[in-house]
């Protein structure tokens, strides 16, 4: 139960379908994102999670279903011109501009903005956020180490001023260390009220992050929970251990292991969850 | 338009016997490979920014070269005309018609074949090289044409070395428009937007760059280079119709030379070519010299063998 939200929804997908040729990696999702709230994709490897976002930004043309910003629908429109609406999408690997400085990548990130002061005045706040780019501003982006790079996807996503940011598995290949620096700052920008929509193979992130979790399986959300609710926890791990059977949870009640290869411990669960009551 | 003053024949390959030097001519050998060298770095970046922003092989690099050309001989006309245009503003329009050029056919005839792939995209161009061809042969005849050099006055001497006066206007305009181009791609927001599709088109989109307008754009800025690399050339060469498939061969030579992908390579690679071509002929017996065009040929099939990434050494940047 998550109760009423009376604030407005910005981002609403009705039975998103992206298929690539024959094969269908979303099959009809649907959600509704309201201003300021974070939702969390969990899912294994090739449940269709980055092809949702695809899907949603316009990387991809959708099969079918509808998106719409603010109320403005938006299907099939360009990733070009959804970045112009604020349709922001951090795109798994970071896909930076390697070559060039990381101050170049942020300020190609404020490209649509064109010469607009705010830019620089972004530009300022990004690098409060995350001072190691202010540091290494000249640096090649392709030079940063893996946590460094993903500060800068997310600093140069900011620079588009999102009205929904989108990021793709913000903790893929990144150190325990730097998921939490990674995961703070982004926490930042939700207390700062950023709308937020995030993928992520790791549970413990999302679940530190997202008011709503949902969970995707071969192109579907097949659960779906709000923080807190122990049933709805309880059924976020049937669905991660979908593939060997709920029982194998009770065979394991020190720490499950998760098909991805994911240690979860079910106290650390809790802890994450009481955690995120608090917020 | 009339044959005015040929200042001396260049290294486009028609004219190689002029160059059967003796040995005390080394320095103005290696200075004419200097110049040629010029056009070829000019020719080599035109296709290295198309082929870095769109991935496409411009085999009509040479052609919209002699487009330029041929248009500075038209505006400028023979010395006498009275209807002729001052040097500066014939040059200037030659290459706004080029370069408008190139965006239209890019817009045109490349862009909504973009899907087909690269095979496909340069059999295009070489499409559009014969069109070009063809639309100056009937204009201009197989004729050829010469341009007075746009300071007149006797070859300069420096050191003993004498040197013509259009040396001068190519090796600087080339210089300048190269320190031009520099900047544009550092400090510009459209020449950052042009890189960023270079180096990475999904992330470009990502950030809202129109990718398809920055393949205009390249291939406009691809005609530019070509277009006033003719422009400056055409006082030290004859041009004629056909001129542009041999100076498209120099510089694809020129910018595999450089490595394919740096700027700084292509210009090297450019100038260096130039020298080697001005030495091979200028010391070869005229029986030889007369296949002067199979030089970059079998350069280009040593460079390949010996070194398959070029001249200059790579960085290699990951692409996470
Ligand atoms: N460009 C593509 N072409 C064809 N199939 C793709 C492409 N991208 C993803 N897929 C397929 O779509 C399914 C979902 O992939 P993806 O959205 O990347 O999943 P996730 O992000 O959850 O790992 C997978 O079966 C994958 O193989
Ligand atoms: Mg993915």
């Amino acid at each position: 139960m998550t109760g009423e939200i009376d604030r407005p929804t910005v981002l609403h997908v009705e039975d998103l379908l992206v298929s690539y040729g024959a094969v269908r990696a979303v099959r009809g999702v649907s959600l509704a994102l309201h201003e300021n709230e974070c939702f969390g994709v969990v899912g294994a490897n090739g449940a269709g999670k980055s092809s949702l976002l695809a899907g949603i930004s316009g990387l991809v043309r959708p099969a079918g279903g509808n998106v719409s910003l603010g109320g403005e629908y938006v299907t099939g429109s360009r990733t070009e011109d959804n970045v112009r609406r604020g349709l922001v999408l951090v795109p798994e690997r970071r896909q930076l501009f390697s070559s060039m400085s990381v101050r170049d990548n942020l300020l190609l990130g404020g490209y649509v903005h064109g010469r607009d002061r705010r830019v620089a005045e972004e530009l300022e706040r990004v690098e409060a956020l995350f001072p190691i780019l202010a540091e290494r501003r000249e640096q090649r982006a392709g030079t940063l180490s893996g946590g460094e790079q993903q500060m800068l996807a997310i600093g140069r996503g900011l620079m588009s001023f999102p009205r929904v940011l989108m990021v793709d598995e913000p903790s893929l290949g990144l150190a325990p260390v730097v998921v939490d620096a990674v995961v703070d700052a982004l926490r930042e920008l939700r207390r700062q009220g950023l709308t937020l929509l995030i993928v992520e193979q790791n549970v413990r992130l999302a679940m530190a992050l997202a008011d709503h979790l949902l969970v995707m399986e071969q192109g579907a959300i097949v659960r779906e929970t709000g923080a807190g609710s122990v049933l709805s926890q309880e059924a976020l791990i049937a669905a991660y251990l979908g593939g060997t059977g709920a029982g194998s949870l009770e065979g394991a009640p020190g720490g499950a292991s998760v098909d991805m290869g994911e240690e979860i411990s079910r106290s650390l669960l809790q802890t994450e969850l009481s955690k995120g009551e608090q917020t | 338009m009339r044959v005015t003053t040929p200042v001396r024949a260049s290294m486009m390959g028609w004219m190689p016997t002029l160059f059967a030097a003796g040995i005390g001519q080394l320095p103005e050998t290696l200075a004419s490979g200097i110049v040629n060298g010029c056009v070829y770095a000019l020719a080599a970046v035109s296709l290295l920014v198309v082929y870095n922003v769109t991935g496409v092989i411009n085999f009509a690099v040479g052609d919209f070269l002699m487009a330029g050309a041929m248009l500075t001989l038209l505006f400028a006309g023979p010395n006498g005309d009275p209807h002729r245009l001052p040097l500066a503003l014939a040059v200037l329009l030659a290459v706004v018609i080029v370069t408008a050029a190139g965006a239209l056919l890019e817009m045109l005839v490349i862009h909504p074949r973009r899907q087909y792939g690269t095979i496909f995209l340069l059999i295009l161009t070489i499409g559009i090289s014969s069109l070009l061809e063809g639309g100056a042969l009937i204009p201009t005849g197989s004729l050829t044409y010469g341009l007075r050099p746009f300071t007149s006055g006797p070859a300069v001497s420096i050191a003993g070395v004498l040197l013509p006066r259009q040396d001068f206007w190519i090796v600087g305009s080339t210089l300048l428009v190269m320190g031009l181009l520099w900047y544009g791609a550092t400090r510009t927001r459209t020449g950052k937007a042009l890189r960023a599709c270079e180096v990475n088109p999904t992330a470009a989109r990502l950030v809202g760059i129109r990718v398809d307008r920055y393949w205009t754009i390249a291939f406009a800025l691809g005609a530019l280079l070509a277009a006033f690399a003719g422009a400056i050339l055409v006082p030290v060469t004859y041009a004629t119709y056909n001129m542009g498939i041999p100076i498209t061969l120099k510089a694809f030579v020129a910018w595999v030379l450089g490595g394919v992908e740096s700027p700084v390579g292509a210009v090297a690679g450019g100038v260096s070519f130039g020298v080697l071509e001005a030495v091979v002929l200028g010391y070869s017996p005229a029986s030889v010299a007369n296949y002067g065009d199979a030089v970059p040929l079998l350069l280009l099939i040593v460079v390949l063998v010996v070194r398959r990434r070029g001249l200059t050494r790579q960085t290699v940047v990951t692409r996470v």
